[in-house]
Formats: structure tokens, sequence, C-alpha cells
């Protein structure tokens, strides 16, 4: 059970970090006008 | 202007005859299919397999036809005729699929995504065509190959004998029309691809996992932008991962047809693009390995291939001595020119670079080209690993394929649109990833689905701002001509040339690659074929600029010594000036004019 829970928190910080990096580092600088 | 043309109208014929086409395909395809002897077939897998082996034989004839010099379009006409007839004249039984099949699902939400995804494509793709590539070679050298009324070997041009499988499709387009089908030539393997992906997942995996793959397939806002453009990148896709299907179902089956199947498919995909060599690099030892080196297989596959995709390499060979020129001439010599495929795009090569590779290509997209593959792969795929569990053997196969491919594609170009070819496995794997997060727990299920949501509606958002100037061009509320004016960098030089140069004046153009819109009743001299000609003779560009002075030339930005050495020597006088400006360069646009009575030697 606590495992599960840790592979779940692990998978979850990954997807949220990549979307945070994908919006900061893509998606914002062709909002702005910078790619 | 020939070739040229919008609005609904040209539209609507264009695409009538992209559907004849298709249906054409069909037709043929499904009497090639029935020589394969495959049985077994899920539902929709004959339409495909048909598709896809009717389209690879229209570009197989399109090729004979333009080595032997028949480019008019009675003998397109007599082809196609051909094709439609040959199933009547000799009547086999039509493959058939199993009986009892449930139907093919997808939920409305999905559809509708699609939908609207293959329909904004289909608007950019309708629209002149802007793409550089494109302009540079992919419709050019169909054009040239028209107006010699032959597919001559252009020694001065780096593209002239590359494998083009899918530009004979552009040039049976620009024979019939234009631009406008032309890429819908290409935007056809779109919904081919998102099929085959959609129909390989349904057989190997579920019903869930065929949507979701198709879905991030669609999604991918590389492969919805090389959509609308008449390039060859979603065609070599498609036949590469319909290589590796059908080699998926070689191996349930052990059937030589279907080793055949993956010959053909794979030769399809050597003969689309330089890249297709890959496949064959990777599928040769893996047709040995799965068939248990039955020899029959083995050659069943490497014969359909050579006999498939061979015709372009044997014409290269034959007329340059060179099967690939002009790459790899330090091997085979480079017939006077040779080029490294490594176009500067990446950031590295070394092992550490390839293992940092899918977080470059997603996050600094500008070192690879600037095409943007998107966050969800990166997101779902790796989450595979905190849970690996013992694997299916297609998805074993999937994978070695996906991670020889990438490799390959890696050691020679690293380009983000090169990598569209493995974008349907990455789909079927991130579907993958996806359907485990939401079985794992409610927490990974919340994030995944939070994710997976957000970021289709950004890329959804993506399509509508890319497409956004296509429709005034495509309902007819601007002309072709007035819209390329204003979004085409080449097209305000080349219309200038049009309208106020003499049809008697000799041209140097030094500032554009992309010659499709020149007009062809000018005398007009793109400099890297000048250039790639004196260095093969080992003549001086300042020397030649010199003796035969242009009575025009066109530069942009800052000129290459010589030319700025005969504008000065000449006193040429600037006649037309324009800037034109793709985010972030900005390009300045000078056409000279050498003063009449200027003697040769002042």
């Amino acid at each position: 059970m606590k495992r599960s829970w840790l592979r779940q928190v692990i998978v979850s910080v990954w997807m949220l970090l990549v979307m945070a990096e994908f919006l900061s580092l893509v998606i914002l600088p062709k909002l702005q006008g910078r790619l | 202007m020939p070739y040229i043309g919008s609005g609904p109208l040209i539209s609507i014929i264009s695409a009538a005859c992209v559907i004849t086409l298709a249906a054409l395909s069909w037709h043929f395809g499904r009497w090639c299919l029935s020589f394969a002897g495959l049985s077994g077939h899920k539902r929709g897998e004959p339409a495909l397999f048909s598709a896809a082996l009717g389209l690879t034989a229209v570009c197989l004839g399109i090729f004979v036809l333009g080595m032997s010099g028949h480019l008019s379009r009675r003998s397109f006409t007599v082809l196609f005729a051909l094709m439609l007839a040959m199933p009547f004249i000799a009547k086999r039984n039509p493959v058939r699929t199993e009986r009892g099949q449930d139907p093919l699902p997808f939920p409305l939400p999905a559809k509708l995504l699609l939908l609207a995804a293959f329909f904004l494509s289909l608007i950019a793709a309708l629209a002149p065509c802007t793409g550089i590539d494109a302009l540079a070679y992919h419709l050019y050298l169909p054009k040239e190959f028209l107006r010699l009324g032959r597919m001559e070997f252009l020694p001065y041009c780096r593209e002239t004998l590359w494998p083009f499988n899918t530009e004979m499709l552009f040039m049976a387009a620009l024979r019939f029309q234009g631009t406008a089908l032309a890429g819908l030539c290409h935007w056809i393997f779109y919904p081919l691809t998102a099929a085959a992906v959609y129909l390989c997942a349904r057989r190997y995996y579920d019903a869930d996992h065929a949507v979701w793959s198709a879905v991030f397939f669609v999604m991918t806002p590389a492969v919805f932008a090389q959509a609308g453009y008449p390039y060859v990148d979603i065609s070599l896709a498609f036949f590469v991962f319909m290589s590796v299907y059908t080699l998926l179902i070689a191996r349930d089956t052990d059937r030589i047809g279907a080793y055949a199947l993956t010959g053909v498919f794979c030769g399809a995909a050597m003969g689309t693009k330089f890249f297709g060599l890959g496949c064959l690099m990777l599928l040769t030892p893996m047709v040995c390995v799965i068939s248990r080196f039955k020899p029959s297989r083995v050659i069943a596959f490497a014969l359909a291939a050579l006999l498939i995709g061979g015709g372009w390499y044997l014409r290269s060979w034959l007329l340059s001595g060179n099967p690939v020129y002009p790459l790899f001439h330090d091997l085979f010599g480079g017939n006077g020119w040779g080029i490294q495929m490594d176009e500067g795009a990446g950031l590295g090569k070394s092992p550490l670079d390839l293992i940092r590779f899918p977080w470059n290509i997603t996050l600094n997209i500008n070192a690879f080209g600037g095409q943007m593959m998107g966050a969800l792969f990166l997101a779902l795929i790796p989450t595979l690993l905190i849970d690996l569990k013992k694997p299916r053997t297609a998805s074993i196969i999937l994978t070695v394929f996906t991670a020889g491919f990438t490799i390959f594609l890696f050691t020679q170009s690293q380009h983000a649109r090169f990598f569209i070819s493995v974008v349907p496995f990455l789909a079927l794997g991130a579907a993958s990833a996806f359907l485990r997060l939401r079985s794992m727990g409610a927490l990974s299920r919340a994030i995944s689905r939070t994710v997976v949501a957000i970021l289709l509606v950004l890329h959804s958002a993506i399509f509508v701002y890319r497409t956004r100037a296509d429709w005034p061009v495509v309902s007819g509320r601007v002309s072709a001509e007035h819209w390329l004016l204003e979004n085409e960098r080449s097209f305000k030089g080349f219309d200038f040339i049009r309208k106020h140069v003499d049809a008697g004046a000799t041209l140097l153009n030094a500032a554009e690659v992309r010659y499709f819109y020149a007009p062809d009743d000018r005398r007009i001299t793109h400099f890297p074929h000048l250039d790639t000609r004196l260095n093969k003779e080992g003549g001086s560009l300042e020397r030649f600029l010199i003796d035969q002075p242009f009575d025009y030339i066109w530069i942009s930005n800052t000129p290459d010594p010589a030319i700025a050495n005969a504008l000065k020597h000449y006193a040429y006088e600037p006649v037309f000036t324009y800037d034109f400006t793709e985010k972030p360069d900005t390009f300045h646009n000078i056409i000279f004019k050498r003063p009449s009575g200027m003697p040769k030697d002042v």
C-alpha cells in the first residue's frame, strides 16, 4: 500500500514537473513572442 | 500563375481529386493484397493495407513514367486507368475480415477532437505553399521534372537524386492542379497514420488503448504542422509504422505474404527518404530473428524491400556513381560534390546527450529546428519505468524498433521533424502509460487526467493559432497571389522579376533557396547551383561574376564577398528592396541592376 502511494507521488510529481517546464520554457516564450 | 490557386472551388476540386486518388489506391491495393495470401484480418485492416499498397503502387508507377520521360497528362491518365482496370481484368477474391468482430469503438469527444484537428490541418494544406523545403525541392523538383518532361539528373542540385516517392504524388498533383492538391497528397497520410496506429493498438492491446494512441498521435504539434505542408515526414512515418505493424502480423501468422508486405512497406519508406534506410537496417535483423532465420521469409522481405525501394538508389548509382548522392561522398565519391547529413540541429551526440535527448527535444525546441513535439510523451512514457511488468512480445518488438530508429535518427540529424517517424510508436507508448496511470491509484489517475487534459487543450490552441492566417485565402476572400505577397518570403522577389525583368535578361538569385515560385520564362541562375558548378569545374566565383556579369543580382542580408565585389565593380544599382520577417529573423532583400551600357571591364 505504502509502495503504491510512493509510486503515485513520484509519477505525479514527474508529470507536473514536465508540464510546468513545458509551460515556462515553450508556451510562455511563444506567447511573449520570443520564440 | 501556374500551379497557384486557392478558394472554395479549388479546395473542392482538390478534395475530390485526393478522394479519387485514395479510392483508386484502395481499389488497386485491394487487388495487390489478395496476392499476399493473408487471412485473419481484423476489421479495418484490409482497407488500410490496401490503401497503403495502392499508394505505393501509384508512386512506383509515376516513378517509371518519370524515368521513361512520359510526364504528360495523358500518360498519368493511362496509368490511373490501368490501375482501375487491372482488378477487373484479372479478378481475384478480395481479402476479407474475420467474421463476428466487434465494431471499432471511438467515443464521440475523441472523434470530434480528431476531426477538428484533421479539418484545421486540411485548411493549412489547402493554403498556398509556404514551407521552406517544399519550395526548395519537394515541389520545386517535380515542377522542374515536369518542365523538362523527364526526371533528369540536375548535377548542381543537391536533392536531384534523392528518393522521391511522395514527390511522385506531388508531380501528379502539379500536373493536374497545383499546390493545393500537392498539399492534400501529403495531408492524406495524417489520417492514414492515425488509422494505422489505431488499428495496430486495437489488434495488440485494446479499444481504450487504440483510441488514446490515435489521439496522442494526431494531437502532436509537430505532426499537425507537417500535415499542412507538401513535405514527406508523415508519409515516411506512415510507411515506417506500417512495416513494423506488418512485421508483428508476420510474427503471428508466419506467412511469407506478411513478410513480403513488411518488405513492401519498408521499401516504400526507403523510397520516401534516405532515413528509410534506417528502417531496412533495423528490420533486416529483426526479420531474421522473428522468422527464426527461415530463408524463404528473409528473402521475401529483402526482395520486396529492394524491388519497391531500390529503384531510387539504383537511379542515383547509375547517374552519379553514388547510390545516396550526394551523401557519403567519402565512401562513394561525390561526383564533384558532397554534403554532410548533419545540418547543425541538436545539442550534441554523446551517450549522455542521447539520455538527455527526450527532455531537450521537448523543452528546448529552438535547438532542434523549432518544431514542437509537445509534452505528452515526456510526461507519460517515462512513468512506465516505475512499474515494469512483464511486457508482451508485441511491446518488446515495438520498443526495440523505436529505440533503434530513434538512435539512428539521433546519430544522423536531430531536426525535430525527422523524429515524426517515431511519433506513432511514442503514441502507443504514451497510451500504455496513461492507461496504467489510470489504474495505479486515485492520485495518479487524477493528476494524469488533469495533465493530459491541459496539454490537449494547449495543443488544440496551438493548432487554431497556427492556421489563423490561412482562412482568408482558403475561403477565397484574398487571392493566392496577394496572400503570398504577405506571407511568403520569396514570392515578392519573384513577383518583381516576373513583372519588371525582361525575358532576355540574366539574373543571379543569391537570396533564396525557395525556387518554386521562380518564373520559368526568365533566365535565373540560383547561386548554390552556380557555386557547386564552379567548385566542380575548379573555377573562381569572383572571376566568373566579373567575366560574365549578370544583368540583375538579388541578395538577402550580407552577400558572398565575390558578389559584393561584383556589385561594386560594375556599380550595380538597387531597383527593388523589401524586408520580410520570419521570427526571429528579418531578411533584407535587394535586387540590383547593372547599369546599361556598362562595359565588361570598367
